[in-house]
């Protein structure tokens, strides 16, 4: 198993030229914009929805907005459509540098911060819709209506009231048709009076008993009410129904159900934008192994001087091996071989493209010096053969004595020797570096060290050569002196 | 008893050099089982994500307003499937164990 950090450090670029062929690379990085494209569209809904909710003011509800809330809802989409594609934009860029960590820092945090609150919104709704949802929340709403609509008084109070009015309705009946004919009723006025206060007085008994029922049951029914509706408000949203995850954070952190979620967001926003953001550089990294091998996004070749002089200087650094796959397909292969090999384009051995080799020698003439040169025709110059040449040479002239084997003299030896036979290895001198020339010096004599050649310096120390020459070949040296 | 006597004159009787081949097989057996395990855990990562992730995430959507809510987390599990390809290809095993992790924690949550 790999560690992280190991994965980090390493030259992914390079890791991948090793490791695939190029239409692997090409595949895998369509692969990988697909799943870039992917992250984008998934960043920009996720922002989208807290950016336009905050932009209109209001519900998600579209069909209820006006002009003004629309014309909102398109600028926060426009916003977020800029942010988030300048974040993919960027990750696939592989750029480097300040400018890029505060660019990333930018667009990072507008996406952490929707996409938080996005995240939050969703266990917001998902905890109030199960909330409602639950058996006791609804008995409780039955209750808050079955209150509201309850009787404030008794059947027993509201019939004796009834009955008293009706009494009282009959004798004033009796007492009116007295008035109209006096031989029609038996009982004197006076006895009627009499009952029809009675009457009046067992009415207004039976009023107060009504108003006095009404009054205790409306104050129970209000208080009742009112504890079934504080009931109700508690359950609407139940912290009990969050997800056990998030339970658990808050039981585990000791705090309040929204700052859970807020932890559990965080982890679930910030790994989706670190996954965002390794997509994109594994993007970046496949485009890096194709400008290496000198092609563009779309695998075709770069005719451009930069590119073609940069992987032979980069792959003689590594033992001649290098950017060269050995599974490459053979037409890579043959490319490759006329990228540092130009000489051999114009010769009809061993290659399968005379019309290009024969456009090649059109447009490069023959060099006089290289006509000079024997040329013997090599049908595999790989970079362990460009490395082998300059090795050679400054293997000869250190045997000779001509230059010491330390790493100064050695690494002024390389960039001779480049100079000189840059047209053979097809490479342009300037774009060598010092770094690069020493460090082919320093892997020359770690080979010449190999093969005994030079040995370690037993008087090491500051300002002491590293290596010298093998006392047996110091002898020899001195023999070719005298005979000089 | 008996066993553990026979074990330990077998350990005792067996050459140093057989010793070492035996924990250098068992070395390169476990990187065998590994690159299986992991392959396994790339198929079991989609399997994750298309029952526990993305029909759960439909099965939640009833209008707009919800569509909003729960499409987005269906295609951040999209990403995290994508960033463990990305992480098995370049065989990082710390970040694919990572995000099947947090895929997981998604998958309980919808």
């Amino acid at each position: 198993m790999m560690d992280s950090q190991q994965n980090t450090k390493f030259n992914r670029p390079a890791f991948l030229i090793r490791t695939k062929s190029l239409r692997e690379i090409l595949s895998d990085l369509r692969k990988a914009e697909a799943w870039l494209m992917v992250a984008a569209i998934a960043a920009f809904l996720a922002s989208a929805f807290f950016v336009v909710k905050y932009f209109v003011g209001g519900e998600m509800t579209p069909d209820t907005w006006t002009g003004e809330q629309w014309a909102n809802a398109f600028l926060g989409l426009g916003i977020t459509a800029v942010i988030t594609s300048a974040q993919a934009f960027l990750y696939a860029s592989g750029y480097k540098g300040h400018a890029a960590v505060i660019a990333t820092f930018i667009v990072v945090f507008f996406g952490l911060f929707s996409e938080v609150s996005q995240s939050m919104e969703r266990e917001d709704a998902t905890v109030r819709t199960r909330s409602e949802q639950s058996a006791v929340f609804q008995a409780t709403l039955g209750s808050i209506s079955s209150l509201a609509n309850a009787p404030t008084y008794s059947t027993a109070a509201s019939s004796e009231l009834a009955r008293a009015q009706q009494k009282a309705a009959s004798i004033q009946t009796r007492i009116d048709n007295k008035n109209r004919c006096q031989s029609c009723e038996g009982e004197t006025f006076r006895s009627l009076r009499q009952q029809l206060a009675d009457a009046k007085g067992r009415v207004a008994a039976a009023q107060a008993r009504v108003d006095m029922e009404v009054q205790a049951n409306s104050s129970a029914n209000a208080a009742a009410l009112q504890s079934a509706i504080t009931t109700a408000k508690a359950l609407e949203y139940d912290e009990d129904k969050h997800y056990a995850m998030i339970r658990l954070l808050k039981q585990l952190f000791g705090v309040t159900g929204i700052w859970a979620s807020f932890l559990f967001s965080i982890i679930i926003i910030g790994t989706f934008e670190y996954a965002f953001h390794f997509v994109g550089a594994y993007v970046a990294d496949h485009k890096r192994a194709l400008l290496m091998l000198g092609r563009d996004a779309q695998g075709k070749r770069i005719n451009t001087e930069e590119f073609v002089t940069q992987v032979p200087a980069e792959a003689a650094l590594q033992n001649g091996k290098g950017a060269i796959p050995e599974d490459r397909a053979n037409d890579l292969r043959e490319e490759y071989l006329d990228w540092v090999s130009p000489e051999q384009k114009a010769s009809p051995v061993g290659r399968s493209k005379p019309a290009a080799a024969a456009e090649n020698k059109a447009q490069k003439p023959q060099n006089t010096q290289s006509a000079q040169e024997p040329s013997q025709p090599t049908s595999d110059f790989t970079k362990k053969r460009f490395f082998k040449l300059i090795y050679t040479e400054v293997r000869n002239l250190i045997l000779n004595g001509e230059v010491k084997p330390t790493v100064r003299p050695v690494t002024d030896a390389v960039g001779t020797i480049i100079r000189r036979k840059s047209h053979l290895l097809g490479i342009k001198p300037s774009l060598i570096g010092k770094p690069q020339l020493q460090q082919i010096a320093q892997l020359i004599l770690k080979h010449l060290e190999q093969e005994t050649v030079v040995t370690r310096n037993e008087e090491g120390g500051v300002g002491k050569p590293k290596y010298v020459l093998s006392p047996k070949y110091i002898q020899a040296v001195n023999l070719n002196k005298a005979i000089s | 008893m008996n066993v553990n006597t026979q074990m330990k004159q077998q350990t005792v009787l067996s050459s140093p050099v057989k010793v070492a081949d035996n924990t250098e097989h068992e070395t390169i057996e476990f990187a065998e089982l590994w690159r299986v395990i992991r392959s396994v855990l790339v198929v079991w990562a989609v399997g994750v994500w298309l029952l526990l992730v993305m029909m759960p995430g439909v099965q939640q959507i009833s209008d707009a307003a919800s569509a909003m809510l729960h499409v987005p987390h269906v295609l951040i599990g999209l990403v995290l499937i994508g960033a463990i390809f990305a992480a098995y290809n370049l065989r990082s095993d710390g970040h694919m164990l990572w995000f099947l992790g947090v895929l997981l924690l998604l998958a309980g949550w919808m």
